[in-house]
């Protein structure tokens, strides 16, 4: 398997569009840390944090994990590159691990911008704002509780946490679906909707119940530095216990699946 | 003859109510080439699939190198290589680097390796050229290449000479039966065209609408094809002994219908019956028979035979 995961980095690293998704978070992590700042210090103004939030990773690691997990399975479909590792004498469970581990691998690389500015803000006497909205590595930036630079580190990590959680619905849609198109369309709707759910929980009673167990329940997306231990223990679980599900779910779906 | 690389046993594959594949049993024998030949539909790719573990049969069983069961069979899967329908490679990088990604994914050391099968496939001058832009016949042959990679002990290739140019297809014939010939390889071959593979393939195996209507070796095909002036006559005895003294051939057979099958003269039909005529034979069938390639095939398949 390690030379599964070895390969696909291998390709990934030598492709245009890993290099240009790292661009775009670099760009991106940038800008929200300036406007933040800028917000945050009353020298811009609170109109421009719609923008922000629209550039900052929750919106971000959304579609670039879709587009990474297309990049990544999708693509060996229509190539029929998925052929080799099977004809190869892989098992199925072990295609479905490898593509998860390169997966989280680039995902983390990809996640490294904005864990860097939010981790500098953290470190820096003064306030960030968006404006009202936050979420992801944003919240922690904007939220005004000062921690340790051991609990940075740990609250930057779970919240990576969170989001690889998340992202692996992207390996489940990828092998399901093996559309790039259908991937990211079905998975930027999903996490639209579950942010709907979120927004009103009154509305959507039993799914926001539901949702609260896994990785897109609100208290994971608006973690702070703040939080106890024992929530951020409870996040790291809920996370992993989600990963667990999902893989499984991805590993049933192609376990017997033909390939064309 | 060689040990079995590959036994089906009944095999069948049902597609939406819709059987690919009927009952199928073959046997692959280690250092043959076998060719596969069936027309469009007739369930070519589906058998090549199920044996590299792409796809699964609804029902039957398959040996690889003597192992039954799917772990087995899985980890034995390491000593074959396949390329099924179309050439499964990243477009976006060279040749150099799709034999990379796969030498990586294969666990092979040997950096070497990389040059010496582009320089075996005659790739070795695409340099930075990208798949995307190669031609068809380009990216069959890198195909190939990533096939010969692990120096497979049985090859699958899925009609592996479509889109080569007259050239390439000598090429790729000359590599195959190399391969064969000095590393004792197996290559099961898939083509719709029985001609393409007759200078290529060692056996035949005839696949229609899912079903193996007949399995053959070279010999076989060749007598089967081959052609013949059929003489029917009263005394086959003595035909015979005017064909040995007078005609000074002995290249014919006495069929047990009595008929003779002459393998002689077949441009110079006149000559053997006035000759067979002038010496008291009495002649009650004389004509040319034998198939082309082609036609055999068709008459196996039950599809109309050119004139």
């Amino acid at each position: 398997m390690f030379n599964l995961v070895r390969s696909d980095l291998y390709k990934t690293t030598h492709s245009k569009i890993f290099w240009i998704l790292l661009t775009i978070t670099i760009a991106c992590s940038i800008a929200m840390f300036s406007i933040s700042y800028g917000i945050g210090n009353n020298s811009l103004n609170m109109s421009l944090g719609s923008v922000g939030f629209l550039i900052s990773d929750m919106n971000m690691m959304t579609i670039i994990g879709a587009v990474l997990a297309t990049f990544l399975i999708c693509s060996d479909f229509d190539t029929k590159n998925i052929h080799h590792p099977i004809i190869s004498g892989y098992s199925r469970m072990q295609i479905v691990v490898s593509k998860a581990i390169v997966f989280w691998i680039l995902l983390f690389t990809l996640a490294i911008p904005f864990i860097v500015v939010t981790f500098i803000g953290l470190t820096m006497d003064t306030t960030f704002s968006m404006g009202g909205v936050a979420a992801g590595y944003l919240s922690i930036l904007t939220t005004s509780t000062s921690g340790t630079f051991g609990q940075s580190i740990v609250i930057l990590l779970i919240m990576t946490m969170v989001y690889f959680a998340q992202l692996c619905v992207c390996l489940l849609l990828a092998f399901t679906l093996r559309k790039a198109v259908l991937v990211v369309a079905g998975y930027y709707m999903l996490s639209m909707f579950l942010g709907q759910v979120a927004s009103f929980p009154e509305t959507f009673e039993l799914l926001h119940n539901i949702i609260s167990y896994t990785p897109f329940a609100g208290k994971y997306i608006t973690m702070h530095v703040g939080m106890s231990s024992a929530d951020l223990t409870i996040a790291l679980f809920t996370c992993m216990i989600f990963m667990l599900v999902v893989m499984w779910l991805t590993y049933m779906s192609f376990r017997k699946a033909e390939i064309k | 003859m060689g040990e079995i690389i590959l036994k089906t046993n009944d095999l069948t594959k049902v597609f939406n109510k819709h059987k690919v594949l009927q009952n199928v049993s073959i046997e692959l024998r280690e250092g043959r080439i076998y060719g596969l030949i069936g027309e469009n539909g007739a369930g070519k790719s589906t058998l090549m699939k199920i044996i590299s573990g792409i796809s699964f049969p609804t029902e039957g069983s398959y040996e690889l190198f003597g192992k039954s069961t799917e772990r087995e069979i899985q980890a034995q899967r390491k000593r074959i290589a396949s390329m099924i329908e179309q050439p499964a490679i990243s477009p976006d990088m060279t040749a150099k680097g799709n034999l990379k990604y796969h030498r990586l994914m294969r666990g092979i050391p040997n950096e070497e390796l990389e040059d010496e099968i582009l320089q075996l496939v005659g790739l070795a001058h695409t340099n930075k050229k990208k798949a995307k832009h190669f031609s068809l016949g380009m990216k069959q042959r890198l195909g190939i290449a990533i096939a010969l990679l692990t120096n497979p002990e049985l090859l699958i290739l899925d009609e592996p000479v479509n889109g080569l140019d007259p050239m390439g297809v000598v090429e790729i014939r000359q590599l195959l039966r190399r391969l064969c010939e000095e590393r004792q390889m197996t290559i099961l071959i898939s083509s719709h065209n029985l001609p393409e593979l007759y200078q290529t393939t060692t056996d035949y195996i005839i696949i229609h609408k899912g079903q193996i209507i007949k399995q053959l070796t070279q010999q076989q095909l060749d007598d089967a094809c081959r052609h013949y002036i059929r003489i029917g006559c009263t005394a086959p005895e003595h035909c015979a002994s005017v064909l040995e003294t007078v005609l000074a051939t002995q290249n014919f057979q006495v069929m047990p219908d009595q008929t003779i099958k002459l393998y002689d003269y077949l441009d110079n039909l006149g000559l053997v019956s006035t000759t067979l005529f002038k010496n008291g034979v009495v002649i009650t069938q004389f004509n040319l028979q034998g198939d082309t390639l082609e036609n055999y095939f068709l008459t196996l398949i039950g599809g109309e035979r050119h004139v």
